[in-house]
């Protein structure tokens, strides 16, 4: 769950419709937030698939699933991976418990989420791996291990650990999320001042 | 966005609108986060309201206690009848010093 900031939707429409200097100002502060933690997991991305594992790489060639599901697992682009590392400050579609989310950073391809999460629930390979090679799954461990161990950015345990993403933001240790909040107070407060101009307007 | 994506939300909204489910989550628990919210602008996550809710209802069972342990004090020395004025005295005497009710309470329990 996120920080739950009340009012934070509307904090956004009120700017866009008072002022969209101001919204501009109040999502520039954000993005610079935001910015240096997406670059940071960009930055951890290697080039080449990580431990050596060169028939991971690549090849441009469309693979087929060797355990008959409908997506093959996904090749190393380390351009592709770069590319889905990103964040967005628009509102996402409300969740099953009902909340909104805001600002949110994002792993979006398929290997970068392999990176991201390979070995947060069996740190040694799972028992019911497919692979002809029974010590593949600690190999293939060992080798995301390489880029980075496994950081919990909000110690909740499995869910919030990650290599790419997860540890650029736990190594950003809040200082964007305290960033946001000023941030928030602050565009609240020019909000404030613009209704109350336009009263004294109306009046 | 697809369900698979691995995302980081930073900051969130409960929003009622078109939503049931919830309100049988949160019960009563979402209205003191409303009227908390509207309060200290920022509003709190549901853990940390329920320690508030905590706090409070241990706060206000010592304040019970402290009042019926006085009200036996004076009950046991012929003053039951002196109640009223007695918490009167010690709401003012809590204004003023700035001593919590729940402490001059046994201190007057003592004297009596």
């Amino acid at each position: 769950m996120p920080i739950v900031v009340e009012g934070i939707v509307g904090l956004r429409k009120a700017l866009r419709n008072y002022d969209t200097n101001l919204l501009k100002e109040f999502d520039t502060k954000v993005k610079a937030e935001l910015k240096p933690i997406v670059n940071d997991a960009r930055s951890k991305v290697p080039t080449s698939a990580p431990g050596n594992l060169y028939n991971w790489t690549d090849t441009g060639k469309e693979r087929k699933s060797r355990t008959g599901r409908a997506r093959a697992f996904p090749s190393y682009n380390a351009s592709l991976i770069k590319k889905g590392l990103t964040y967005s400050l628009a509102k996402n579609k409300q969740d099953k418990t009902g909340f909104v989310s805001m600002f949110t950073l994002f792993n979006r391809s398929a290997a970068g989420a392999i990176i991201e999460t390979a070995g947060r629930a069996n740190p040694s390979g799972s028992s019911r791996s497919e692979s002809n090679n029974p010590d593949a799954g600690r190999k293939f461990i060992g080798a995301m291990n390489d880029i980075g161990a496994l950081k919990d950015y909000k110690g909740q345990g499995q869910k919030t650990k990650g290599r790419l993403l997860f540890a650029a933001y736990y190594r950003n240790q809040g200082k964007a999320l305290n960033a946001i909040m000023k941030a928030i107070e602050v565009a609240n407060v020019q909000v404030g001042r613009e209704i109350d101009k336009s009263k004294k307007l109306v009046a | 966005m697809a369900s698979s994506d691995i995302l980081i939300n930073i900051i969130g909204q409960f929003q009622k609108k078109g939503f049931n489910d919830a309100d049988k989550a949160f019960g009563k628990l979402e209205k003191s986060a409303k009227s908390l919210g509207r309060v200290i602008g920022v509003s709190l996550s549901a853990a940390a309201i329920t320690a508030y809710s905590k706090k409070a209802i241990s706060a206000a069972n010592a304040d019970i206690k402290s009042q019926r342990l006085l009200a036996v004090s004076l009950n046991n020395v012929g003053l039951a009848y002196a109640k009223v004025d007695v918490e009167q005295f010690i709401q003012r005497l809590q204004e003023q010093t700035g001593i919590l009710d729940d402490e001059l309470r046994p201190a007057f329990a003592q004297l009596a």
